[in-house]
């Protein structure tokens, strides 16, 4: 499984070099993907990490390992969350492509972090 | 769950390839294409607001004779608007489970 | 799984298929009942204040700022451009039902002539039309000048939107509803994500006003804007922030969302022109 996912990382960053030009030299961190106001802005609904003045739409996003043990899972949530509520407030940050698939990945990175 | 993503990524693999040999007439056939799409979403009132810039990208690209980028552009420009087409169809189904309960 | 979301999702249509087909009168009194249960301790006219009546911190902020309102030459500009009359010796006043004062709360209106929603600035424009005028700029400017210094004529007024017996007016209606509760722009949010589903709570610093009450205060003078704008400007603020494509100004879309937003505020008072952050 784990295996698997790293040839899919691997494959995924292989093609999004290849195929988009705007990648830049020096990539963003999870963490400040996440904060980016133009990119997660996560704080703008959910309390993390040392965020300052975070919003209170969604849960806290704290313990991400224990509530969330299975990766897939997570990832479809941030992904297109309207899958399992359609009025969900929660934007579909992959499907509307808010953020491309290395950007989710980094995200999904520093969440279990926390 | 792995499956459809690794053809996703071979798709976009075969797509990059595609990419490098765009020239002129096969990027302003993607500007058109993506035009058009966005039209449709316009009169379905469910324009966004990102895809007007790439397609400007776009134009801007084929004016420097980068066709490669102009393509990328339009063709991201095309997705967008084909996912708000989308959002569109969605909401005619799911619009009135946001009344007040 | 499948099988019980689908369960589930029919379940929850039979339960919404309700407000769905019910009359406007009945999407009002179900949509003010619910800000009112869930703010049980607001007063029903306090709504007219938008978020400051959610948010006290942030009401004392503007209560010390409203002691000099921001928009004074702005409104007396526009009581100026009011009675200025035009070349042809007509004036706004002879466009409106007593002689444009205190009629605010009768905007959006159907009319059964066009089969049109007219809004008071659409109402303005046709009355320089008609007496051989350029039409304004919407949105901001001199139209919003105008329309707030007819605002402050109707304060205390108490809004009463009609939905004549009439299908054009009733379609309208419903499309503005319709506009209110669909997810639009690439973030995907409907105007009820943030002022229904979670009126009260904070994006960031900012607490999300309820609905209830959004159209009274206008037109505003916004600190950020530094003018006065009209309801639809403010309209476009929201749709980019989801990224959606704003409309024009007075889009069919604009003026139905307007008529549907006022009709559910029906009852409360005005209290334009209003200032904001």
């Amino acid at each position: 499984m784990l295996k698997k996912t790293n040839t899919l990382k691997l494959l995924l960053s292989l093609t999004l070099t290849t195929a988009s030009l705007a990648t830049p030299l020096f990539a963003a961190t999870g963490k400040e993907i996440a904060f980016d106001r133009k990119k997660g802005n996560c704080l703008a609904c959910h309390a993390m990490d040392d965020g300052d003045m975070p919003g209170n739409i969604g849960p806290p996003l704290v313990a991400m390992t224990a509530r969330f043990p299975d990766r897939a899972i997570l990832k479809a949530q941030i992904f297109d969350a309207t899958k399992r509520n359609p009025i969900s407030i929660m934007p579909p940050f992959g499907k509307h492509e808010i953020l491309n698939d290395a950007e989710l990945e980094k995200i999904i990175d520093y969440l279990y972090t926390l | 769950m792995l499956l459809p993503l690794l053809s996703l990524s071979l798709l976009m693999c075969v797509f990059s390839t595609g990419v490098i040999a765009s020239d002129k007439q096969s990027a302003q056939a993607a500007i058109k294409k993506a035009t058009t799409l966005l039209q449709q979403s316009k009169n379905l009132g469910f324009e966004w607001n990102t895809v007007t810039p790439l397609i400007l990208q776009a134009q801007d690209a084929i004016k420097a004779n980068d066709f490669d980028n102009a393509t990328q552009f339009a063709v991201k420009a095309s997705q967008q608007a084909k996912l708000s087409i989308q959002q569109a169809e969605n909401e005619e189904k799911n619009w009135h489970f946001n009344l007040p309960k | 799984m499948q099988r019980l979301l689908n369960t589930f999702l029919s379940l929850s249509l039979i339960v919404v298929a309700i407000p769905a087909v019910a009359t406007p009168e009945q999407n009002k009194e179900s949509f003010q009942k619910f800000y009112m249960d869930r703010f049980s301790h607001i007063e029903k006219d306090d709504f007219a204040n938008g978020v400051y009546a959610l948010d006290q911190d942030a009401r004392d902020q503007w209560e010390a700022m409203s002691d000099f309102p921001p928009f004074e030459d702005d409104l007396d500009e526009g009581e100026a451009l009011f009675n200025t009359p035009f070349a042809n010796g007509k004036q706004y006043a002879d466009c409106f039902e007593n002689k444009g004062q205190g009629v605010r709360q009768n905007y959006p209106q159907f009319d059964s002539k066009s089969g049109q929603v007219i809004t008071l600035e659409l109402a303005i424009n046709n009355c320089r039309t008609q007496h051989g005028e350029k039409a304004l700029p919407y949105k901001k400017g001199d139209l919003a000048k105008v329309s707030a210094y007819m605002a402050s004529t109707s304060k205390g007024e108490r809004f009463d939107i009609k939905i004549p017996n009439d299908k054009r007016a009733q379609q309208a209606y419903e499309a503005g509803k319709k506009y209110y509760y669909s997810k639009r722009g690439q973030l995907n949010f409907s105007c009820a994500n943030c002022h229904v589903q979670n009126v009260g709570r904070k994006a960031r610093s900012e607490t999300l006003s309820a609905s209830l009450g959004h159209p009274t205060h206008f037109p505003v003078y916004r600190m950020k804007w530094e003018s006065f704008g009209t309801l639809q400007r403010r309209f476009d603020s929201c749709n980019k922030q989801v990224r959606a494509q704003p409309l024009e100004g007075q889009a069919k879309d604009y003026r139905n969302l307007e008529y549907f937003l006022t009709y559910m505020s029906n009852g409360l008072p005005v209290n334009g022109p209003a200032s904001r952050k």
